[in-house]
């Protein structure tokens, strides 16, 4: 149920006006600290990134923070090191995996600053089966690339809470998206607890491996992410919200954030179906 | 001397000893038996008179004595009536339209000198005869577009039904049509709106000065009527339009006694969608109706319905319907010579719809929006120096803000429903007019509202009710079915003053307070249809209006041209904003998102027009500003507002060169809008994020686009009774790419292909329509 269907809705049918770049002239702002961190129940995945708003003309990407200070702390006081392995990225010393229930600290040091934030690793339920079907009405795009096949997903969803979660998908071991701005984002509100032939939102060929990741996250989690679309898919806020940036759970005014999640990995190998 | 004293003494007991009668009736289209509202009544030779209110209907109690009254209206031959008044009176009076050609049935006008004389100010009449000459969008004649070139009025931008009066925002207005509100007045999403021109006796625009009788929005209130139908003789109407049609059927049910009206209008793009093969479809239907008659002199009664629809339908598995419903039932009686009453039954239904068809993500998402009201009203002419008016309305509501459920058994949704709410506002009014002497008018007004969110309800609390990441619900009050929930009791005092300096010229004051209640609940610039609306509740406080308003009207040269400016300041309490960032679809935490700050708005407007003669049109210039404090939101910093055009200039022109052909003209001219751009970027995962810094902060580039059209009324036998016109419109003339909205993107070239390494952004600003030239052919027999 997302305000998403209501954007892809008002671009089909406003915006087949016809569009322009125009150069913003643009007054250059303080710049910002940038966190992205990750933590899993998944060994490999913990790392976090530190970088600076640049301006909104700048070439070459996000400016890395070099000198930050990471600390790590889950609710028994156990203690992670970080260690910069190239600039900006931040990887555990020692690689470890989250554990479902605990919650986790962390803390940002850069030039004396401090930026922290908390995120707790929650549950996220088994997933049955993935599917696949052969659509019967593919748009042009899909016909031309051949992604003929949608994915289905079967799974129980717990009733008793509510749950929200986020979803990547990969095709042959590379993530894809839709829409390069697409975040598959899920709250339990609306649905039911049988989940039985979803389609997923990204499409694929035959023999192709589909692999879809499930993420459990915070309300915390939802709330920026769901920001996130919005601000990604903003028209400017004309009809829609008014551009502003994702509530972070990250303090002192730095923007991303901090995500803590399980994570459960469902992957099928498409055969020839009719 | 002795003889002259001897007046000067007893003439104030002779006219004491005189008998006072009154005369009085109702004014109408000789043509059709439209009653015209606004007709002035002036006994000649004395500076008496009133002026036929909004039912054609007038009352002047005045001395025994033998007079020779005088009716006059614009596009009206005038017209004379001696009497000889030794008992009450009552006068039906039918006006002959002064112009030869195939004339709109109805030119809604005014009193000639009205501009100078009327102490109501910061009020527009529109005029449907001129809307339906002035360059169109599509071949679709629209008031709505003439009430965006208002002095005070600002639009958002092409493609948009909705307006903003004097620094108010688009939810701020009152839009009736034979006083039932219409909760959304667009058709495909705002190119049109839900007013179609044919049945549309005349439209009247309140900025400021709002008479008591109005009451639950702070911003304008604009009241349309439609025609009652020809009770002479049968007549159809009717025209076919680039994308739309129309028609319309009325006449007598018994002749000069009763009469109906019957009107439709609908678009048909989607039959050229299918003749491309396409599965789209879109269509949008108007459905008027009326039926009128009479009882005697003194019983009126009048039904009006109507019914409009949108449909859009994207490759048959994606549906989504919005519509108007409303219906009026009113009863007009005459208790004496004096006292006019109106009785109103209102209903209002708005409804939209959602419909995703696929057996697993399937699901109907409806919301809709039901009004019951009762007014009832009375003019009371007391003497021609003073009239009082007087009334009592009662409205209950329902909203449904949303309702889910799952199209098939198999779906992964499940039924859900936002939680009903419901409200009963009152409303009690009276004011008061008084023209001490020639040249002062005075009216004051007050209005009692007393508003209740009733139940069943059930209000959550919450630990911190600003708080919209970490809802933490601490408890729930549940109320009863009819349980007050929470009451809003409101005293709004009007006042107009009005001080003729000459025969031509009047200084204005005004004050209103006004009160709203029902709040749209929407972010955005423009208002969505599926945007919903909220009663004020335990959370939501009733947003409050003071407006102050001065102006200096001038007319020249025997009032063909008339002058008018006005300065306004306008203050807002409570008015409803949203945090950055809120979730207003479907959130059963609505409660978190609310944000009530201040407003204030002032500026100044001036306005030339000429309503007669070959040449007429207006020149509207305003300047204005509109800034918001919303603690929550902007850092806690004011801003400007995003409908916040600086200066807007409007012209629109009609020139009549020969009883064939008309030339019309519009341009309008809109500094540029607030938007809310980033100021930096940053990425986050795989994504290029805007850095936002401050709200509105950006401008748009201005908006300017200039109109032509011409009319062509063939010349036809006289015997003839089918009568023909063509309307040709070139919309954006000059083919201005006029700014829409912008938003950003990742650098890609044409094909959609990135350049660069992928972190680069761009800005894209949406234009919508170049040059559209467009032909209506109408027709009536």
């Amino acid at each position: 149920m997302n305000q998403r269907y209501l954007y892809i809705f008002l671009m089909l049918i406003l915006l087949t006006g016809c569009e322009e770049t125009i150069q913003l002239d643009l007054d250059q702002v303080e710049p910002k600290i940038v966190v992205e961190g990750l933590l899993t129940n998944r060994l490999g995945d913990q790392y976090v990134k530190i970088t600076k708003t640049v301006d909104f003309y700048a070439s070459g990407g996000a400016e890395k923070i070099t000198n930050a200070n990471i600390k790590l702390i889950d609710d028994l006081g156990e203690e992670y090191s970080f260690n910069q392995t190239s600039p900006g990225y931040y990887l555990p010393v020692v690689d470890f995996a989250g554990v479902v229930g605990r919650s986790y600290s962390l803390s940002v040091e850069v030039d004396g600053v401090f930026y922290q934030s908390e995120d707790q690793l929650l549950r996220v339920p088994e997933i049955d089966s993935l599917g696949y079907s052969l659509n019967d009405d593919p748009d042009q795009d899909r016909i031309d690339s051949g992604h003929l096949y949608d994915l289905l997903l079967y799974m129980k969803e717990p009733k008793e809470t509510t749950d929200y979660y986020l979803f990547k998908f990969y095709r042959n071991d590379s993530l894809t998206f839709t829409n390069s701005n697409d975040i598959y984002l899920l709250t339990d509100e609306a649905l039911s607890e049988s989940i039985s032939g979803f389609p997923g939102p990204v499409y694929y060929a035959e023999k192709d491996t589909a692999r879809m990741d499930m993420f459990s996250v915070t309300r915390n989690g939802y709330v920026y992410f769901s920001d996130l679309t919005n601000l990604l898919f903003n028209d400017g806020g004309l009809f829609g919200p008014v551009p502003a940036n994702p509530r972070s759970n990250m303090s002192n005014g730095a923007l991303g954030f901090f995500q803590v999640s399980a994570v459960t990995t469902t992957q099928v190998i498409l055969k020839k179906k009719n | 001397m002795r003889i002259f004293l001897f007046i000067l003494l007893f003439s104030p007991i002779v006219s004491w000893a005189q008998q006072k009668f009154t005369i009085n009736g109702y004014v109408k289209d000789a043509a059709n038996g439209e009653e015209l509202i606004g007709v002035t009544v002036l006994v000649q030779g004395q500076s008496m008179g009133t002026t036929t209110n909004v039912y054609g209907f007038y009352s002047l109690t005045i001395p025994e004595s033998s007079y020779i009254l005088q009716f006059s209206y614009v596009g009206f031959e005038t017209q004379t009536l001696p009497v000889s008044l030794d008992k009450n009176v009552t006068h039906n009076i039918e006006l002959v339209n002064e112009s030869t050609q195939m004339e709109e049935l109805v030119v809604s006008g005014e009193r000639i000198d009205a501009n100078v004389t009327d102490p109501q100010m910061s009020k527009r009449t529109i005029d449907v005869g001129q809307v339906r000459k002035l360059p169109t969008f599509m071949g679709e004649a629209d008031i709505i577009k003439t009430i965006q070139m208002q002095p005070g009025v600002v639009m958002a931008g092409e493609g948009s039904s909705s307006f903003f009066v004097r620094g108010g925002s688009g939810d701020q207005n009152l839009i009736l049509i034979d006083e039932a509100p219409i909760y959304d007045p667009s058709h495909l999403f705002g190119l049109f709106s839900v007013f179609n021109a044919d049945v549309l006796k005349g439209a009247e625009l309140y900025k400021g000065g709002i008479p008591a009788r109005y009451g639950g929005r702070l911003s304008s209130i604009l009241d349309v009527r439609t025609k009652d139908g020809n009770n002479k003789e049968i007549q159809g109407s009717g025209g076919i339009g680039t994308l739309a049609s129309r028609f319309m059927l009325e006449g007598p049910i018994r002749k000069e006694k009763s009469s109906f009206l019957i009107s439709g209008r609908r678009s048909y793009i989607d039959a050229f969608l299918k003749l491309a093969n396409n599965d789209n479809s879109v269509f949008f239907y108007d459905i008027n109706a009326k039926v009128s008659w009479k009882y005697g002199n003194k019983n009126r009664f009048y039904t009006a319905f109507y019914s409009g629809r949108d449909r859009f339908d994207i490759d048959n598995n994606f549906g989504f319907e919005w519509g108007n419903a409303t219906g009026t039932f009113r009863w007009n009686h005459l208790y004496n010579d004096k006292l006019f009453s109106n009785l109103s039954i209102i209903g209002s239904n708005f409804d939209y719809k959602l419909q995703i068809n696929d057996p697993v993500q399937g699901f109907d998402w409806t919301s809709n929006l039901q009004q019951a009201s009762i007014h009832y009203d009375f003019n009371y002419y007391i003497s021609p120096k003073h009239e009082m008016n007087f009334g009592y309305q009662l409205s209950g509501r329902r909203f449904s803000p949303g309702t889910i459920t799952p199209t098939s058994s198999t779906s992964a949704f499940q039924s859900l429903a936002q939680e009903k709410m419901y409200a009963i506002d009152q409303g009690v009014y009276a004011d008061y007019t008084q023209k001490p002497n020639d040249r002062i008018s005075i009216t004051y007004g007050l209005r009692l509202s007393i508003f209740q969110n009733i139940g069943k309800a059930d209000v959550i609390l919450y630990q911190d009710p600003r708080d919209n990441v970490n809802i933490t619900r601490i408890d729930t009050l549940s109320y009863e079915p009819w349980e007050t929930v929470v009451s809003y009791i409101n005293l709004e005092p009007r006042f107009l003053f009005l001080y003729q300096l000459n025969s031509f010229s009047s200084l204005k004051a005004s004050y209103n307070r006004m009160v709203q209640n029902t709040h749209l609940i929407s972010s955005g610039t423009l208002p969505l249809p599926f945007n919903t609306w909220s009663p004020s509740n335990y959370y939501l406080k009733p947003q409050v209006a003071d407006q102050y308003a001065i102006g200096y009207f001038r007319n020249f040269k025997d009032n063909r041209y008339e002058f008018s400016t006005e300065a306004f300041y306008k203050d807002i309490d409570n008015i409803t904003d949203f945090a950055d960032n809120a979730q207003l679809f479907f959130n059963t935490d609505l409660a978190t998102e609310y944000r009530q700050g201040t407003s204030y708005a002032y500026g100044i407007e001036f306005l030339a027009e000429k309503k007669r003669g070959q040449l007429t049109g207006f020149l509207s210039y305003t300047w204005s500003k509109v800034i918001r404090d919303i603690p929550g939101v902007n850092q806690d910093l004011e801003f400007v507002a995003n409908y916040d055009r600086r200066n807007v200039v409007n012209l629109a022109l009609l020139y009549e060169l020969n009883p064939q052909w008309t030339f019309g003209t519009t341009f309008n001219y809109s500094s540029p809008r607030p938007i809310t751009m980033p100021s930096g970027s940053y990425q986050y995962n795989t994504y290029n994020v805007d850095y936002i810094t401050e709200r509105n902060g950006y401008s748009l580039p201005a908006y300017h686009r200039l109109d032509l059209s011409a009319t062509l009324d063939p010349k036809q036998k006289r015997e003839r009774k089918w009568k023909s016109q063509w309307v040709f419109s070139i919309y954006n003339v000059y083919s201005r790419k006029n700014p829409f909205t912008i938003y950003t993107r990742t650098k890609q070239d044409k094909d959609g292909n990135i350049i660069g390494d992928g972190t680069e952004k761009e800005a894209r600003l949406i234009y919508l329509f170049p040059i559209l030239p467009s032909v209506t052919y109408n027709f009536k027999f």
